[in-house]
């Protein structure tokens, strides 16, 4: 596959996650609550690109405490 | 009529205040610096409300504390005054489109003075146990109608606002045995030694240590050393009040931070709790039993950033250990009240 030389050893840095039931049932009720947001902002006859914009600021705000949170569970 | 008869039966933690305020210092948000990830949700609602000012309150015991404020210059206000402790008194969103004609909010400080608010929809953000530590709320200086479809795009910014604030406290989470991390841990010394020396109010610092625990990892598996670490924290967050703070420090290492105590109590719960882990058993294939050493250290005026504190306690928990373990040491001149306490310093 590109990008891979065969035989060389891939190291996976995720390998030892395991997602605490704490964390994935934050993961679902974010999806949740991002979905209605969307959901929200259309019956408000927000535009498609507003729309975007604020699912992609509520999505970078949320994807910098997610790698934190990660990092913390591993190790 | 009180409070009690205007809120529904079943929702006994709006009223539930000691609940509500343990619920807020578990997120340990209060007092601490500004966040980029707060503040672009804040300045995202203010563009797509069009108002001036939009705030995650967060409401104290006796204060509004903003986490994120667009709009507005100070950091915290009286809970006097403020429009949010309205907010978390109800589940569903406070709206006011004019405050001038409502007779809660006429003669309020903030109406006929700075920022001079006319219009507040507020919507309590509600943690998933149910407490509203706080609200995120629109404020205009113009009276302002709102379409239900509005409120509920705030609502749906509510949530993802609690999302936030809770990832942040699962990321501070020692997730072994539910402790605050080494990190959490000291953002609370720091935000209870600037108490200290705003306030004078008196806080101690215990760090304890399981004697031994290597000969358990050693000895039955790291599986045992998890349970015991588990047990431990356990038996140590059952025996605490709610204002107290367990922090894992690292390996078999503990904190604990004690609000508004003397030192005589806090060397009573370092003592009771040396009692409760020495007499716990804890089963596996073959029962484990553990002791632990404690070092108590409280503030004074000498003590003036949260590193000399640690090494205070760290020092008093060494001088358990160098004298026999299972005892508790406090590091500053007051006597020893029970058989298993020594003095050092």
């Amino acid at each position: 596959m590109a990008g891979f030389r065969e035989n060389e050893a891939i190291v996976d840095p995720f390998s030892d996650l395991v997602i605490p039931p704490e964390l994935e049932e934050s993961l679902q009720r974010h999806r949740e609550h991002l979905a209605q947001l969307v959901t929200s902002l259309r019956c408000a006859g927000m535009d498609q690109l507003q729309i975007e914009r604020s699912i992609s600021v509520i999505v970078d705000s949320y994807k910098e405490e997610l790698i934190r949170a990660m990092k913390r569970i591993m190790r | 009529m009180n409070a009690a008869n205007l809120i529904p039966h079943h929702d006994v933690k709006l009223l539930d205040e000691a609940g509500r305020l343990a619920a807020l210092h578990r997120y340990e948000v209060l007092d601490t610096p500004r966040e980029e990830a707060f503040d672009r949700i804040t300045a995202l609602v203010r563009s797509v409300f069009g108002v001036p000012i939009c705030t995650v309150s967060l409401i104290d015991a006796d204060r509004q504390w903003f986490k994120s404020c667009i709009g507005l210059a100070n950091r915290e206000g009286s809970r006097d005054t403020s429009f949010c402790t309205h907010t978390i008194m109800e589940r569903e969103p406070l709206y006011i489109p004019d405050a001038k004609l409502d007779p809660r909010f006429a003669d309020n400080p903030l109406v006929n003075g700075d920022p001079f608010i006319r219009s507040y929809l507020g919507i309590p953000l509600a943690t998933p146990d149910g407490y509203n530590i706080g609200s995120l709320c629109v404020i205009d200086v113009v009276p302002r109608e709102y379409r239900p479809e509005q409120i509920e795009i705030l609502k749906s910014f509510a949530a993802l606002v609690v999302d936030e604030l809770e990832l942040r406290r699962i990321a501070q989470t020692d997730h072994l045995t539910g402790a605050v991390t080494r990190r959490g841990f000291t953002l609370e010394l720091e935000k209870s030694l600037a108490r200290f020396h705003r306030a004078g109010h008196p806080t101690a610092l215990v760090m304890l240590d399981i004697d031994h625990f290597k000969r358990v990892n050693d000895t039955y598996g790291h599986p045992a050393g998890d349970l015991v670490l588990r047990t431990v924290a356990a038996e140590l967050t059952a025996q605490l009040r709610q204002s107290d703070t367990l922090g894992r420090l690292g390996g078999e290492e503990f904190g604990i931070l004690l609000q508004d105590v003397e030192m005589e109590y806090a060397l009573n719960t370092a003592e009771r709790l040396r009692s409760r882990l020495e007499s716990l058993v804890i089963p596996f294939d073959a029962p484990l039993r553990v002791t632990a050493s404690f070092g108590i250290a409280g503030l004074d005026s000498q003590v003036g950033a949260v590193p000399q504190w640690l090494a205070l306690a760290d020092e008093a928990l060494y001088a358990a250990k160098r004298s026999g373990r299972n005892r508790c040491c406090v590091a500053q001149g007051v006597e020893a009240v029970a058989p298993g306490l020594g003095r050092h310093g």
